[in-house]
């Protein structure tokens, strides 16, 4: 007898090892569906989830870069500075919101193409290269907005993108979504997705065997871009308005997620579902912690203690293997 | 080794050819500060003489500007106007953003002190992290004109904007506003930012000055606020825990409009949800005056507080008698207020 509950015990184990943060994410969900009335209601389920959008899609960008072994800190600056120059186009000059969103996304794209070059051509370091262009992002935006909200009814017609719904089901998530099934797509059924993962296991490796592997890191760093430049153009709309701290608060999330979907951080490691499910548990500690009632003044703490648990039970479940 | 000795000698060499520090200027007269009266802004406006003292004093050194952040309305428009009328005078004035962190400003008191600032005009963002540095700034001779917090500043003026003001003014537009518009009855969220110390002043007395002057209300809970993607994603939360949310008083503008969003996304009622900010931005008096749910905000006169700053150091370098103490006073803004 004492044996079987032994070994189930261990069993039990097992299970949350190999689950890692996702164990702690049902249990969390658990708690909050027991002590709460309203956590697994529809509208608050939708609720997470359109929170989580816009920090997830941008973790996509996040995510190729260090998988190929690198990180980029100026995703949430190029967010917010590519939102920016969006609304502005719409609001001071008018432009079409088409084209202002066409422009937003290019900026974005071209910010990722220049932290690219700076890493494998110009050979800085990922982490350091966009240290710096996260800085000059920030002061392009102070410079260009001088501290003021800019706002205007053009805004309204960009409404529809973070705020919309399609039925019952939030514009924001289907794009979360449909970003996902695309990149899950890309990294696992393309040559790419294999190049990707290849280098990241082992660059030389790669280079050796006719991979291009500075093209494809910049190709990963503009990709990255592009995702940040939509995702601004994306809380531009979930807003309403733009200023010019927009995106400095989505830098820790970001990295975040992506860490805690369990993206090693030497790269070539790692699941983008995770990342998705990650954002998305960011967002309900938050939620939880409100329908609970927690004082604001306990969040941090109780928000850093859950994301410890999870991560350390995660490392665990590598160290399983 | 060749390599470190070529390094020593070229550093030698810099440290040689380095311009010696700029002569100082005979130090002015020490200004008398009069601890015993509540200065206004008129205090403030110096003479002729005492710009020409100033500058006389200043010599080739500058003011330096230390706001809290320049990513508010609010600030930069405090900074902004400081810059211009130092400008104005005639005088330097520079300025060097700490981006909301305290740890910043100490970085940026150093700096300036080093580049030969005569005065430091500083929002202070936690008087515990930064005093140390602005006593050390004040030891070699530095004036200090202190834009908020509720200390006196060391060693010059305090235009003090209180927080616990700002916080009780908010806190009575959301009570007034919960009496003539709810009934006397509502369902209070509070948008807070705990990262900063002086803000939560502004928290509590939201709170303390809303259960004085509407006692049937229920505040419900102080939620994240500051930027207005908190101010939004709070408030969507929050409305899950409670959908009876009625009103929001916050700490700020930029949160508030955050909260504002999230509201109108809850199909709230615009005749009978109130929203309150403090700061009286451009968008805030627009929204106010086109009577939605953003009920009113606390104006704070950010262009005036600026002007008031660089008058204050003009003061300071021309040895004149000052009070130690101003206050810029608070304002409640109102759709009636605009109209």
């Amino acid at each position: 007898m004492p044996s079987q509950n032994k070994i189930s015990l261990q069993r039990i184990a097992e299970i949350i090892g190999e689950n890692g943060f996702i164990f702690i994410f049902i249990l969390w969900i658990v708690i909050l569906s027991l002590t709460t009335q309203t956590f697994l209601s529809s509208n608050n389920i939708f609720t997470v989830l359109r929170q989580a959008a816009i920090v997830s899609i941008v973790a996509i960008g996040e995510m190729l870069i260090m998988l190929l072994g690198g990180m980029d800190v100026s995703l949430a600056a190029a967010m917010g500075f590519s939102g920016i120059v969006a609304t502005s186009l719409m609001v001071n000059f008018n432009i079409p919101p088409e084209l202002a969103g066409l422009v937003c996304i290019s900026i974005g794209g071209l910010i990722g193409l220049i932290n690219g070059i700076l890493v494998t051509i110009v050979r800085i370091n990922a982490v350091i290269a966009t240290l710096g262009m996260m800085n000059v992002l920030n002061g392009m935006a102070l410079a260009y907005t001088q501290g003021k909200t800019i706002v205007g009814p053009q805004l309204d017609q960009i409404a529809f993108l973070a705020r919309g719904y399609v039925g019952p089901i939030p514009f924001p998530v289907i794009l979360m979504f449909v970003f996902y099934i695309v990149f899950y797509v890309i990294l696992n059924k393309t040559v790419f997705g294999a190049h990707i993962y290849a280098i990241g296991n082992n660059d030389k490796a790669s280079w050796l065997a006719g991979i291009k592997v500075d093209r494809m890191k910049i190709l990963a760093f503009t990709v990255a871009g592009f995702l940040a430049g939509f995702s601004g153009l994306l809380q531009a709309s979930r807003q309403g308005s733009a200023t010019s701290s927009m995106g400095n608060e989505f830098l820790f999330p970001i990295l975040t997620a992506v860490i805690l979907g369990g993206i090693s951080l030497s790269g070539g490691r790692g699941k983008i579902q995770n990342t998705l499910i990650a954002s998305v548990f960011l967002m309900t500690i938050t939620n939880g912690m409100v329908l609970l009632g927690i004082s604001l003044y306990v969040q941090g703490i109780i928000s850093g203690l859950i994301l410890i648990i999870a991560l350390s039970l995660d490392r665990l479940r590598y160290r399983r293997r | 080794m060749k390599r470190l000795v070529v390094f020593i000698l070229l550093v030698a060499m810099l440290t040689a050819c380095a311009q010696p520090p700029a002569a100082t200027p005979a130090p002015p007269q020490k200004p008398t500060l009069l601890t015993d009266k509540l200065g206004e802004a008129q205090d403030l406006v110096p003479t002729d003489a005492e710009v020409a003292a100033a500058k006389s004093a200043l010599g080739t050194g500058k003011i330096g500007i230390i706001p809290c952040t320049m990513g508010s309305e609010y600030h930069s428009t405090v900074t902004n106007s400081a810059v211009a009328r130092a400008k104005e005078l005639g005088i330097t004035a520079e300025i060097s953003d700490p981006q909301a962190k305290a740890e910043a400003q100490i970085s940026a008191i150093e700096n300036f002190v080093s580049a030969g600032a005569k005065v430091i005009m500083i929002c202070v963002l936690d008087p515990a992290v930064v005093k140390p540095a602005l006593q050390a700034a004040v030891d070699k001779g530095v004036y200090i004109v202190q834009t908020s917090g509720r200390e006196s500043a060391l060693n010059g003026i305090g235009i003090s904007i209180e927080d616990a003001d700002l916080g009780c003014a908010a806190g009575e537009l959301a009570g007034d506003a919960i009496n003539t518009v709810l009934g006397g009855k509502a369902t209070v969220a509070i948008l807070d930012y705990p990262d900063l110390p002086n803000v939560v002043i502004r928290a509590d007395n939201i709170e303390k000055c809303l259960k004085e002057k509407a006692s049937g209300a229920t505040i419900v809970g102080r939620f994240k606020g500051g930027t207005t993607d908190f101010g939004q994603t709070s408030m969507e939360n929050a409305l899950q825990a409670n959908p009876d949310i009625d009103v929001v008083a916050s700490i700020n503008d930029a949160g508030a409009y955050g909260a504002l969003t999230a509201l109108e996304a809850a199909k709230k009622d615009p005749a009978k949800t109130i929203i309150v900010g403090i700061d009286a931005e451009a968008h805030a008096r627009e929204l106010i005056k086109a009577g939605g749910m953003y009920y009113g905000t606390v104006d704070t006169n950010p262009a005036e507080t600026g002007v008031m700053g660089i008058n204050a150091a003009i003061k300071l370098l021309a040895g004149a008698t000052v009070p130690k103490d101003i206050k810029v006073p608070v304002v409640k803004i109102t759709k009636a207020t605009l109209q």
